[in-house]
């Protein structure tokens, strides 16, 4: 990043230029790293634009069960993001199920907005049951139970 | 941060350079390190889908009685009923169990109002996750009135 010219060597020294130019890189360093945090809280939640609020849950799974899942978002509005890419609803089961025919043994993580109407969340469901999978991932926002409940 | 004396000045001086290589050998470090922590820390609840329907089905006979599943459903309006019966969240913890170990059921099904906000079924499953249930399993047709 930084470019620093070194005067080495006399046979490259100028004798009327006394010192050699530096650009101090600590600001740009700064900068970058601020830049770098922002991009790494804002990133996870967003997809295409459509930031995709998570529901909060109490009891969410104890272990992380697939490192690589195939992912499937529902956003707010009921707009189905296979992978990150805006799909329709028949484009969402060909490209599933495609997929999945790939790779069978990657489970399916869904990222539904808390605010979505279940009516969407339930459409998708059908149709992943129809493509064969056996259960669903959901991703969630893990919540303090209240008062220690259970 | 070293400070490298590299080349000297016609008059003898140093001159102070920065050596970038520790820092970004640290903030890479460190990146590598919040890539891990969001993968792991994300978590995750599953929900079972119930064997898809055979070409040419039949409408499954309701079971009465005995082996009858359980059923829950929320309304538009929030409002939880378990086999169309009105719990309150807090009777749920007591009462869900009480149902399903009844019923000779570990599968509790679920569906939700068309309207319902995803973020409002969801809570009722957290809830009965809380109550002990290991399984829930999600009905791909409407049955929530």
């Amino acid at each position: 990043m930084g470019v620093t010219i070194r005067s080495s060597g006399s046979a490259k020294r100028l004798d009327g230029l006394a010192g050699a130019p530096e650009i101090n890189v600590t600001p740009l360093v700064d900068v970058v790293l601020v830049l770098l945090i922002i991009f790494m809280v804002v990133a996870p939640a967003l997809t295409e634009g459509a930031p995709i609020e998570l529901p909060k849950v109490t009891r969410p799974d104890p272990k992380p069960k697939d490192m690589n899942p195939i992912e499937v978002a529902v956003a707010a509005d009921g707009t189905v993001l296979v992978e990150g890419r805006s799909v329709s609803t028949s484009e969402l089961s060909a490209l599933v199920e495609r997929l999945h025919g790939e790779a069978p043994e990657r489970s399916l993580l869904l990222k539904a907005d808390e605010r979505c109407p279940y009516e969407h969340v339930r459409q998708t469901f059908g149709a992943l049951q129809h493509i064969g999978f056996k259960s669903v991932l959901l991703k969630v926002t893990p919540k303090q139970a209240p008062d220690g409940a259970g | 941060m070293g400070m490298t004396q590299s080349g000297t000045s016609g008059r003898g001086q140093a001159v102070p350079t920065i050596n970038v290589t520790p820092l970004v050998d640290v903030v890479l470090v460190v990146l590598i390190i919040f890539m891990i922590l969001t993968i792991t820390t994300s978590k995750t609840f599953t929900l079972h889908l119930p064997p898809k329907p055979e070409a040419a089905d039949e409408p499954p006979k309701p079971a009465r009685g005995e082996n009858a599943p359980v059923v829950m459903t929320v309304d538009a309006n929030g409002v939880i009923r378990v086999n169309r019966m009105v719990l309150d969240k807090s009777e749920i913890p007591v009462r869900l169990p009480r149902l399903l170990a009844g019923a000779n059921q570990r599968v509790l099904y679920f569906d939700a109002h068309d309207a319902s906000p995803f973020g409002t079924a969801m809570e009722a499953m957290d809830l009965s996750r809380a109550s002990g249930v290991r399984n829930i399993a999600v009905l791909t047709h409407e049955v929530a009135r």
